[in-house]
């Protein structure tokens, strides 16, 4: 339902002119005094889709509110109403940026279709604004247009924009879901790097015995597969920026490959031994610990201090409470361009809800249940039973999760070959059972997949169906 | 107007009761402004309702009273009770309004 505020001192006017917008399922807020109207407009407590003002009113004029509204940045399409002896003041309204004006005596049908004219308007003009924020954050985000204001995630910002001109590398610290690969982006956005590729890869999601391949390319006929030869990531993000999420995950043997790339800026391609020069920045995150890691001899010690050059901690979300709420809007809005909703914003305990909730799944988790309230929420405010009732399902289908969520979430540690099993399982019931496009995705053949499948049986006899 | 129902345009003539009475006690004060205002306010809404005769006499009282002239604002608030004692059939039995 859209809503209209009425600003007209003939009372018989704002009278017929609500009882029509009543009946036309419009919700109508009339005020016969234009410095009340004016005072509430200001203070934030009525808002509308579009503000129809009289002109000619005693104290405070059409034109009045029309300049105190821009003014104060309240950029609600105003249509102003004037009487046919009025019109240079009707034009005047139009060059300050009234949206219309319509002439007494007044006709409502062709009032209502400047109306809805005008709400059109301000929805295209709110979305395009929306659309052009969410372009600028997933593609050509810097620091300035990342939402945060709590003082770590700040210091973090700050470290982010200060280094990236810099060639050192950047290890981002911080649990799944934080955005890391957004503070990465950022960086890259803003380094001199930033008009050559930025290339992404998540270690734990591709399986070992791939990821060499991933990142060095291959020779036609290294190995059984290799039918064609192919680039590696390395050399696609050649004079860019590679980023490599979660490389605490990476196995030992390939992080001595990736230490004598860093060092010689060369890489050799599987099967090949001539070396090739890159220039590419590195920029890796983890959710883990690394001197744990270091520690206990699962991470090289000699890689960890390459890779550190430039530590940056990105805080948890609950670490970060005033973010929350911010963040939240953000999406709202982003979300709502997309749905092409309107949604006006949170209830009150919608907002307790958020501000108490823990956020396991940090900003993503956040993002997620954002986005499916704004799917399916009926009215046009977001309520804490549906954020509750989205964030319960979150928690318990799997599937919605990343591989790294749905991992990491149990905080266990593994095997390499138990991970390997366990990213089959989560690829399998991520199609749904469907063994062929699984191996597909895999890039294993059927046969490897059902050997696979056999093994997991063995030891979780219920766990494949 | 035929989006304005007939109860509106009835309510809207009784309404004009406080204007006329305002009009005269206006013109015993020597009270321009309010005149102005009465007369700007009928020029806007008087057609809207389906008045056009009431509309002029308003454009006219604004216009006098800008200019101060007494005459004519007597002559219109007088032309103004004539045209409201003509619709008293019309607020005692509310048949159709006219319409424009």
């Amino acid at each position: 339902m859209s809503k209209i505020l009425i600003i007209e001192d003939d009372e018989d006017i704002l009278e017929i002119a609500t009882a029509f917008f009543r009946q036309k399922d419009y919700q109508v807020t009339g005020f016969s005094n234009s410095g009340d109207a004016l005072e509430q407009l200001l203070k934030g407590k009525i808002t509308a889709d579009v503000i129809l003002t009289d002109m000619k009113m005693p104290y405070v004029s059409g034109l009045d509110i029309l300049r105190e509204c821009r003014a104060t940045g309240i950029d609600t399409p105003v249509i102003v109403i004037t009487s046919y002896r009025s019109m240079e003041s009707a034009l005047e309204a139009i060059q300050q940026g009234a949206y219309d004006y319509v002439v007494k005596p007044l006709n409502f049908p062709q009032l209502q279709i400047s109306v809805e004219r005008a709400i059109h308007f301000a929805r295209l003009k709110n979305e395009n604004a929306t659309l052009r924020t969410v372009i600028q954050t997933k593609e050509g985000s810097n620091v300035d247009n990342i939402v945060g204001k709590s003082p770590r995630f700040l210091k973090a910002l700050d470290l982010a924009k200060r280094v990236a001109n810099s060639q050192a590398t950047v290890l981002i610290n911080g649990e799944s879901g934080t955005g890391k690969e957004v503070i990465a982006r950022a960086i890259h956005n803003m380094s001199n790097r930033r008009k050559k590729p930025f290339v992404a890869i998540n270690c734990s999601a591709i399986p070992e015995n791939l990821l060499e391949s991933e990142l060095f390319g291959h020779a036609k006929g290294s190995f059984t597969g290799a039918s064609e030869k192919k680039t590696g990531l390395f050399e696609e993000a050649d004079g860019g920026t590679l980023f490599l999420d979660e490389i605490g995950d990476m196995n030992v043997m390939l992080q001595a490959k990736l230490l004598r790339v860093i060092q010689e800026r060369k890489i050799r391609r599987v099967g090949e031994n001539q070396p090739r020069p890159v220039d590419v920045r590195i920029i890796s995150a983890t959710h883990k610990e690394l001197t744990k890691e270091v520690e206990e001899g699962r991470f090289r010690e000699d890689l960890y201090f390459r890779l550190k050059v430039i530590p940056i901690v990105i805080p948890s979300l609950r670490e970060r409470k005033e973010d929350i709420i911010p963040l939240a809007e953000f999406f709202l809005k982003k979300f709502a361009a997309m749905e092409q909703t309107i949604i006006e914003g949170f209830s009150k305990n919608a907002i307790e809800w958020m501000l108490q909730n823990k956020w396991k799944g940090n900003v993503r988790e956040l993002e997620n249940t954002i986005e499916r309230a704004v799917v399916l929420c009926k009215g046009k405010t977001i309520d804490v039973d549906d954020l509750q009732e989205l964030a319960y399902e979150a928690n318990t289908e799997s599937g919605n999760e990343d591989f790294s969520s749905a991992l990491f979430r149990k905080d266990e540690k593994m095997t390499m070959d138990a991970l390997v099993k366990k990213y089959i399982q989560f690829t399998l019931e991520k199609n749904n059972g469907a063994k062929d496009k699984t191996a597909k995705e895999l890039d294993i053949d059927r046969k490897t997949l059902y050997r696979k499948l056999q093994e997991i049986d063995r030891e979780q006899p219920r766990s494949i169906q | 107007m035929s989006m304005i129902s007939p109860e509106a345009i009835k309510k809207y003539v009784q309404r004009r009761s406080d204007d006329l009475k305002a009009c005269k006690q206006a013109v015993e004060a020597k009270d321009y402004a309010i005149i102005e205002n009465i007369g700007h306010k009928l020029k806007g809404n008087g057609l809207t309702f389906g008045y056009p005769e009431l509309a002029d006499l308003g454009k006219d009282m604004e216009s006098a009273a800008m200019e101060k002239d007494m005459g004519v604002i007597e002559t219109k608030v007088n032309s103004f009770e004539k045209w409201f004692n003509d619709k008293a059939d019309l607020i005692a039995e509310s048949p159709a309004p006219p319409q424009p």
